[in-house]
């Protein structure tokens, strides 16, 4: 519950700087946990047609980095232990509140089992990737219109398009994107766009021991997405930045928002 | 129209000709039709190769395999999730090999102790600890991995058939199979292993050494004269060794 406080008062705090929109809408927006995360995420600006978004139940989520993994291959992401469209960190917080962070080739071989640290209180995992912004910095960054967000809302790159300026590596909260050591460009998760436009899930999401993983259309009431947005209580990565990620954490603990 | 006037107009429209004919060349196609964007890009993101195939396509070949896996807790794991992405592997098995791994490193990617790791979403052992001298996959099948333990349990009534120790053992078995040792049980050398199958590395079998063990069977003398087992003398054959370090146990007519 008091996570729950925590949430609402940042984010009233941006309600009231804005202007945009009275409180009231906040009380309904409670009352109501799905239009709680469209107030997070942005609703679909015009028209009908699907809006994607990523869920992940963190509770499940194993570590195995099986989904680092496995895009790396299915994207021709370049080996190198720096370059990732999606990676796996683990969390450890010891008990004065120290938070470490690690990421060991971005998960891919898995992580160490620890050394017994009485230290550490918790410790969790957080499998990261594009949040796919429904007001991506990196999109209103970009000079020539390289990177955009499709019509159902995946943030893509026109690698023929793109002269790797780097803007946009920069301009993501997220840590999200990386300039391709052998094309010059940028590059970025694409929710496997060749996959779900065929009907296949992104490869991380096939991939995924546990079904930690899930994605789906915003607009659709009887997708997995809004189904486990509607079950759990979700939040996403820096709301306070309101570009409106489109990728929902169950049980993300306050010490990764 | 004064002179400049006109000059004027007619620089402007050089201009603007020169920025709509370049403008046409460097605004490519497409360009604008969605957004701000080429809306061919979409396409382009689309055409690009899938590398995870459809894992029923695994079982139309592997079918064995995959009848075992949907009983086993591993029943809803991908196949590639272990073995990699299989679209070449499908199209030319034999030269495209899929990645296998029984390093115990592979299994504790999953299963290792982890504070992050929720004990209700998967069982983990200290791999420090458990069964250390072993591979995973010699006590668990990979594809079904409570089964080999609880077959091995609900088969003890059979605990004097070499059948229950083949299930870990199946290595051993195929070395055997091919030697002149075929048709004696395992437990006629190592003993019946209750424990040994309830709890293998806390409980050791017996692993024969001494000569007079083989000469049971072998020794002129001590072995009954019969079934046509060849025997020798156990004083002149070899005295300074011991059997083994000659014959190998399982398939005693192939020499260290
Ligand atoms: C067209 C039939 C066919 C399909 C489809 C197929 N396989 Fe195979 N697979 C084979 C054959 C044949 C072999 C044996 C190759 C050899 O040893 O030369 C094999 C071997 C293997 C091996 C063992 C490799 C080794 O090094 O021992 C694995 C693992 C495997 N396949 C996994 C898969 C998976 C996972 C899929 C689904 C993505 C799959 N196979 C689809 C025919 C197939
Ligand atoms: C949890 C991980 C895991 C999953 C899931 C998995 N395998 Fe395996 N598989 C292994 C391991 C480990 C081995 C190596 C076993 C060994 O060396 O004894 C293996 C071996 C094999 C082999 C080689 C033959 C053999 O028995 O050693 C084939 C073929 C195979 N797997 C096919 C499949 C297919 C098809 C699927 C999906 C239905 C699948 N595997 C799912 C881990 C897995
Ligand atoms: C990609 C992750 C992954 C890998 C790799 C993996 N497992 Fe599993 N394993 C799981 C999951 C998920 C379950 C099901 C969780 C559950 O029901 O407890 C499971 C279940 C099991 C169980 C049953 C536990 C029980 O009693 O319920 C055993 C035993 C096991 N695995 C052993 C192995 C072995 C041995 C290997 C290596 C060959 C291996 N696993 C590789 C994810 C994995
Ligand atoms: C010598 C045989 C042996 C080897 C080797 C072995 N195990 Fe086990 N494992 C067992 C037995 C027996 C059990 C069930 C009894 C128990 O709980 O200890 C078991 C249980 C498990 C369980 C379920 C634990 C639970 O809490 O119910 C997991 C998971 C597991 N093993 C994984 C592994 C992994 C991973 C490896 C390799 C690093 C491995 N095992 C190696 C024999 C073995
Ligand atoms: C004729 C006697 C004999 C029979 C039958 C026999 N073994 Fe053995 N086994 C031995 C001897 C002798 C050794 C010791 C070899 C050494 O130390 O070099 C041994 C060693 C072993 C070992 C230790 C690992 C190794 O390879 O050295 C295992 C495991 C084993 N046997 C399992 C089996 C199983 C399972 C069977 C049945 C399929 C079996 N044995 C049948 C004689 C036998
Ligand atoms: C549940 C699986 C399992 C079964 C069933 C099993 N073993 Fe083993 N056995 C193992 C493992 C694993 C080891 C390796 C020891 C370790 O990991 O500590 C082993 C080791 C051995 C050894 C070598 C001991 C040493 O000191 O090196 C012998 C001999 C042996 N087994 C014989 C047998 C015989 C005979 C049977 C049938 C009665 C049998 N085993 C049944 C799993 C099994
Ligand atoms: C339980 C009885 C038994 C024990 C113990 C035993 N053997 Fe044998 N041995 C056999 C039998 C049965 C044959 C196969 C006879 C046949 O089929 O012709 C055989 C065959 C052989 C042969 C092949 C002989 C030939 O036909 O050319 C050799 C060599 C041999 N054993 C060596 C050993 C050694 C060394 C040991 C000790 C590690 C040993 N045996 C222990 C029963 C035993
Ligand atoms: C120094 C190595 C060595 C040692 C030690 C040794 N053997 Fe042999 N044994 C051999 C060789 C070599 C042969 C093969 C003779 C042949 O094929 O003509 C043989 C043959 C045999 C045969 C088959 C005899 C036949 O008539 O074909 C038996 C049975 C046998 N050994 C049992 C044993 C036993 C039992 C011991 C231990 C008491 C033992 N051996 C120790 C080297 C050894």
């Amino acid at each position: 519950m008091e996570k729950e406080n925590t949430k609402v008062s940042s984010r009233r705090d941006f309600f009231k700087k804005s202007g945009a929109i009275a409180g009231g809408l906040l009380l309904v927006s409670m009352l109501d946990p799905l239009k709680q995360i469209k107030a997070l995420a942005g609703e679909k600006p015009k028209g009908k047609g699907a809006w994607y978004g990523i869920g992940v139940d963190l509770e499940k989520c194993i570590g195995c980095g099986s989904c680092a993994k496995a895009c790396k291959t299915e994207n021709n992401v370049p080996k190198e232990p720096f370059f990732f469209r999606s990676w796996v960190e683990q969390y450890s917080v010891t008990a004065n509140g120290v938070v470490k962070v690690q990421s060991p080739n971005g998960g891919v071989d898995g992580f160490k089992q620890p050394v017994l640290d009485k230290e550490i209180e918790k410790s969790f995992f957080i499998p990261k990737s594009c949040n796919h912004c429904a007001k991506s910095p990196c999109e209103q960054v970009c000079p020539v219109g390289a990177t955009f967000i499709s019509p159902d809302g995946v943030v893509l790159v026109d690698e023929t398009y793109c002269i790797g300026c780097g803007y946009c590596v920069q301009a993501c909260p997220y840590a999200c994107r990386y300039l391709h050591p052998v094309k010059h460009t940028a590059d970025k998760c694409t929710l496997c766009y060749h996959r779900i436009k065929k009907g296949l899930a992104p490869a991380c999401i096939t991939v995924c021991p546990t079904g930690a993983k899930i994605y789906g259309d915003l607009n659709d009431k009887n997708s997995d997405l809004v189904k486990f947005i509607k079950e759990h209580n979700c939040t996403v990565l820096k709301p306070h930045l309101n570009t409106k990620p489109k990728f929902f954490y169950n049980a993300l603990k306050e010490e990764a928002e | 129209m004064p002179n400049q006037l006109r000059n004027l107009i007619i620089v402007f429209a050089i201009f603007v000709g020169l920025f709509l004919t370049a403008r046409h060349f460097l605004v490519p196609k497409t360009f604008g039709d969605l957004g701000h964007y080429r809306a061919d890009a979409l396409q382009y993101n689309i055409d690009h190769e899938k590398k995870f195939v459809d894992t029923t396509l695994c079982s139309n070949c592997h079918t064995d395999i995959s009848n075992s896996k949907y009983v086993g807790a591993h029943k809803l794991i991908n196949c590639q999730t272990c073995h990699g992405a299989g679209n070449k592997h499908i199209e030319n098995p034999t030269i495209n090999k899929m990645e296998k791994s029984s390093e115990r490193e592979f299994c504790a990617k999953c299963h290792a102790k982890n504070l992050a790791r929720s004990s209700t979403v998967i069982k983990q052992v200290d791999i420090t600890k458990h069964n250390i001298d072993s591979k995973c996959v010699n006590c668990h099948n990979p594809h079904s991995p409570e089964i080999k333990m609880a077959q091995v349990a609900s088969n003890q009534n059979k605990k004097d058939e070499p059948a229950i120790c083949i299930m870990c053992h199946d290595k051993i078995d195929k070395i055997k199979t091919k030697g002149m040792h075929k048709s004696v049980p395992c437990q006629s050398c190592h003993g019946e292993g209750l424990n040994h199958i309830k709890s293998p590395s806390k409980s050791n079998m017996f692993k024969p050494s001494k000569r007079e063990f083989c000469g049971k069977c072998h020794g002129i003398g001590i072995a009954p004269k019969s079934k046509g087992i060849k025997q020798i003398d156990l004083k002149e054959h070899n005295i300074e060794n011991k059997c083994i370090d000659c014959h190998i146990g399982h398939n005693p007519l192939e020499f260290k």
